[in-house]
């Protein structure tokens, strides 16, 4: 049975394959498939050649696997859409993750390098803005992701606040 | 307000407070605005939040790396340098979500939270690197 694939043609008599709209519903099922760890229909929503630049991740299959570690550490991990916002062939999005270390829990911070945590059976919140880019109905590429590491770290016990900030930012520093 | 608007709306204003030009504020920021990540109500308590950014980091400069709009919501990445009082180099990367009405910031987000500075690490909490 073939899909038929709509394709609108703008007035300069070239392509425009997806709306913003489209795009906003590929973005709200990749965070369903993320959610249900449906890593099959990843394959769907994703070019296999998909890039995740804010976590260095190359191609469709390493960011799978990373998502299978991300399981491993956080078993109940689940995102949720705060705010979305598109324009041209981008989706920006305001996320929140929540979940509880139960298992492993490895990251890389440019400080200090590789880092292992044993589960803590600490309930954490992760948030920021990721970026998207979506070409023929496919996200080709995270192009940049800014989070609040820090106080996920910090939820985690792996930062505390030295003195000196405590001095300087009271009503930040608890 | 179109896209276009209020993202020139960001530019100005951007602009303006890499000269510490604090007037801009009154000019695009609404006098009941609210920031809802860092708590900050009202246009005067934005002001005293870039006097008191300006005094610890005289050099304070801030680029639009990325802008998006759409309806009434302008996103934009920033990424932020300065030298802290210690004289250690900052560098940060956010992004600030307003909405805006008639041509003013009526409530804004941003990611990252501001936080303290000098934070450390707890290196007993964690494995040795592999």
């Amino acid at each position: 049975m073939s899909k038929r694939k709509i394709i609108r043609i703008n007035g300069r008599g070239g392509r425009c394959s997806v709306s913003l709209e489209e795009n906003k519903a590929i973005i709200q099922s990749f965070f369903e498939a993320i959610n249900k760890h449906n890593l099959a229909l990843l394959d769907k929503l994703m070019a296999p050649d998909y890039v995740d630049h804010a976590l260095q991740l190359r191609g469709l299959e390493a960011n799978k696997q990373a998502l299978t570690l991300l399981y491993k550490g956080f078993t109940d991990w689940h995102e949720t859409i705060e705010g979305m916002i598109a324009e041209g062939d981008k989706v920006w999005v305001r996320f929140k993750g929540t979940g509880t270390h139960t298992g492993e829990y490895q990251e890389y911070l440019l400080s200090i390098g590789k880092i292992t945590l044993a589960p803590t059976g600490k309930k954490v919140t992760m948030t920021g803005v990721v970026i998207y880019r979506i070409v023929h109905g496919k996200i080709v590429e995270k192009e940049s992701g800014v989070y609040d590491l820090l106080d996920f770290l910090k939820q985690l016990g792996l930062i505390k606040y030295t003195e000196k900030a405590k001095k300087h930012s009271p009503k930040n520093v608890k | 307000m179109s896209s276009e608007k209020n993202k020139a709306i960001i530019r100005k204003a951007n602009e303006a407070l890499n000269k510490k030009d604090l007037t801009v504020i009154d000019e695009f920021i609404a006098a009941e605005y609210v920031d809802h990540t860092n708590q900050i109500r009202g246009r005067e308590n934005v002001k005293q939040f870039y006097t008191r950014t300006f005094k610890d980091f005289p050099d304070f400069h801030r680029t639009i790396e990325d802008i998006i709009a759409e309806g009434d919501k302008v996103w934009a990445r920033f990424r932020i340098t300065g030298t802290a009082p210690s004289g250690k180099k900052m560098e940060l990367t956010t992004v600030n979500i307003l909405r805006i009405v008639n041509g003013k910031a009526v409530e804004g987000w941003t990611v990252p939270k501001v936080t303290g500075k000098n934070l450390s690490i707890d290196r007993s909490l964690y494995e040795k690197p592999l």
